[in-house]
């Protein structure tokens, strides 16, 4: 199947219009850890609250949604009332254990003026050859805030399917965090759909790549509601052999004037071995938009390594020193102390 | 005094060009010495070269710090035996802490993790002596730092790091008189806590008042043209490097 896929093509022969993959069929609902905090309604299930009539499109693409549509799992359903602002976060530990092709799915249905956090955290004890997909489509209705956090600390042998997408009301937002640290082949996509006027979307993903790791990536911003606000950043790290694509959409459709949208990649570079591709796109059918993008893409510079070497600093800590610097950019936005030591731990541990 | 530092013949080139072209110096632990000279007579490139800047080549001569030969050595190595250089215009690292870059500079001089508390505490106590907000230890490395903030930022890593021998490179260059005064202070507190030799590059003297020089260098087109004592210094004030120039010609 074909995943990943941007919004309008660009040549074929560049190979970053979309993603072919031969993924397991996966064969095992996930186990994982929950702290359910009050206030938020789980239900087994997919199609529930206010905007369940709605058809989300996430970023791994229609042909993912419906390979995993057909493995027959259900996804698990979580509400929020409305004016309900849960304070703690509803935690997700997931445990990838074996050689199995394991998949999570959730449905996220916040009402008028609902919050949530949810922080899902990716690891395994093991070094098996397993496969994990997890999917998160969300619906937020007027005003309501959701905000996923997601760490992944998976073995260098692990495949890992990361699917995303939803529907943000007028005056409603999505704010995702998503730190990338470990697994072999890594598929990220985030789709949301920015309905409602004064709709915003806060993306930041912060990766760290090395040996033969891969790391593509679709992210797109659907502009439709007037005034809408979307924010993609990435900040990476690239070492050995590692493989990167980032494409990242803003789409301004008609009808959304006033909107704006941005995408700042940052990414250092620290073996001339590694392949790093960037796809950023703007697409306007709109006339009052603004749309930027702008990217940092290189080494470290010899007057930074020699101001760090001045000071006892050898070039593989600086360079580490720099690494920890982009992820913590990204690990700074959560507002959960507790993840954010999880996070220092993961990187003092690495 | 035992040597500490000792210059031998050095010469050094960027881009095939030439700019020291011989200078020999000797250092005793816990001197304070003071080069001066006219701009683009070598000064900073001596500091650089002395620490192992990758930018210059050096073409002849040799370097001994602590009896040992650091020519050619990669400057994280030479600064790990003890020698430090304070910046003339330190650079900017977005990302990287004031605090955390020290306290990982400390770590790789003991080899050993530094407990977060400890670090800390010291670091504060230190800032004080500077008149610093502590609040800059939480900044991105001098991002956005005043040029008077930033040279206080090299005293501090000067004064945490404690190092043998503190090669400062117009460390009161455009400073207002307050800045002066509070830096001033700082190279006293290392003199007094630590005990180490300065190399101080400079064209002002108002950084020396408080400090008592051994040796005064006049450094003029990449060689060392005389050496002096402290009244060195205020014949220099007076009557400008012109003597020197004259002298080479």
């Amino acid at each position: 199947m074909k995943i990943n896929r941007l919004p309008a093509p660009t040549w074929n022969r560049l190979k970053v219009n979309a993603t072919e993959v031969n993924a397991v069929r996966p064969n095992k609902a996930a186990g994982y850890e929950e702290k359910l905090p009050e206030g938020v309604d789980k239900i087994h299930g997919r199609g529930i609250g206010p905007l369940s009539d709605v058809t989300i499109k996430t970023g791994l693409g229609e042909e993912f949604d419906k390979f995993i549509e057909d493995a027959g799992f259900k996804p698990e359903g979580y509400v929020v009332s409305d004016e309900e602002k849960i304070e703690t976060p509803l935690y997700q530990t997931f445990d990838v254990k074996g050689n199995d092709a394991s998949v999570a799915l959730f449905d996220y249905s916040l009402s008028d003026n609902a919050e949530l956090t949810v922080i899902q955290i990716v690891k395994d004890e093991d070094n098996e050859s397993g496969v994990f997909f997890v999917q998160n489509k969300y619906r937020l209705s007027k005003g309501a805030k959701l905000t996923i956090v997601q760490i992944q600390t998976l073995s260098e042998s692990k495949e890992f399917y990361n699917d995303i997408g939803g529907y943000v009301s007028d005056d409603a937002s999505f704010n995702l965090i998503q730190i990338v640290l470990g697994a072999k082949n890594n598929y990220y996509g985030a789709n949301a759909c920015l309905a409602g006027k004064n709709s915003a979307l806060n993306l930041a993903v912060a990766y760290s790549l090395k040996n033969d790791e891969l790391l593509d990536m679709n992210y797109v911003a659907d502009h439709n509601g007037k005034n809408s606000e979307s924010d993609i950043k990435a900040n990476g790290v690239m070492q050995g052999r590692a493989n990167k694509l980032f494409r990242g959409t803003i789409d301004f459709h008609k009808g959304c004037a006033g909107s704006k949208g941005a995408e700042l990649e940052d990414v250092l570079l620290i073996d001339d071995t590694i392949v790093n591709k960037t796809v950023p796109l703007i697409l306007c059918d709109e006339e009052d938009v603004e749309g930027a993008h702008g990217a940092t893409i290189g080494r470290p510079d010899e007057s930074f390594l020699f101001y760090m070497g001045s000071r006892g600093i050898p070039r593989e800590e600086a360079y580490e020193l720099l690494k920890r610097a982009k992820i913590d950019a990204v690990a700074n936005l959560i507002e959960d102390e507790k993840t954010k030591t999880y996070i220092a731990e993961c990187l003092d541990r690495a | 005094m035992s040597e500490l530092l000792s210059v031998k013949g050095l010469k050094a080139e960027i881009e095939e060009k030439e700019i020291l072209r011989g200078v020999d110096l000797e250092v005793g632990d816990g001197e304070v010495h003071v080069i001066m000279g006219p701009n683009g007579a070598g000064k900073s490139t001596l500091g650089s070269v002395i620490i192992g800047d990758p930018r210059f080549e050096v073409t002849g001569g040799s370097v001994f710090f602590d009896g040992e030969d650091i020519t050619g050595e990669s400057p994280d190595k030479i600064s790990k035996k003890g020698v430090f250089l304070s910046f003339q215009n330190p650079i900017e690292i977005p990302g990287i802490t004031l605090g955390n870059f020290i306290k990982t500079a400390l770590e790789m001089k003991t080899g050993e993790r530094i407990k977060l508390w400890d670090f800390k505490k010291k670091l504060k106590e230190t800032m004080e002596v500077l008149q610093m907000d502590p609040a800059y230890a939480e900044r991105d490395l001098n991002v956005g730092f005043s040029g008077g903030e930033k040279k206080k930022a090299e005293i501090l890593q000067l004064l945490m790091l404690r190092p043998k021998l503190a090669i400062l490179d117009e460390t009161d260059s455009g400073l207002d008189v307050d800045a002066v005064h509070i830096v001033s202070k700082g190279i006293e507190e290392y003199k007094k806590q630590v005990g180490g030799a300065l190399m101080i590059i400079t064209h002002s003297t108002k950084i020396l008042e408080s400090l008592k020089v051994d040796k005064t260098h006049v450094l003029v087109d990449g060689e060392i043209a005389v050496t002096g004592d402290a009244s060195l210094i205020e014949k220099i004030n007076n009557e400008g490097f012109e003597q020197f120039i004259r002298k080479e010609d």
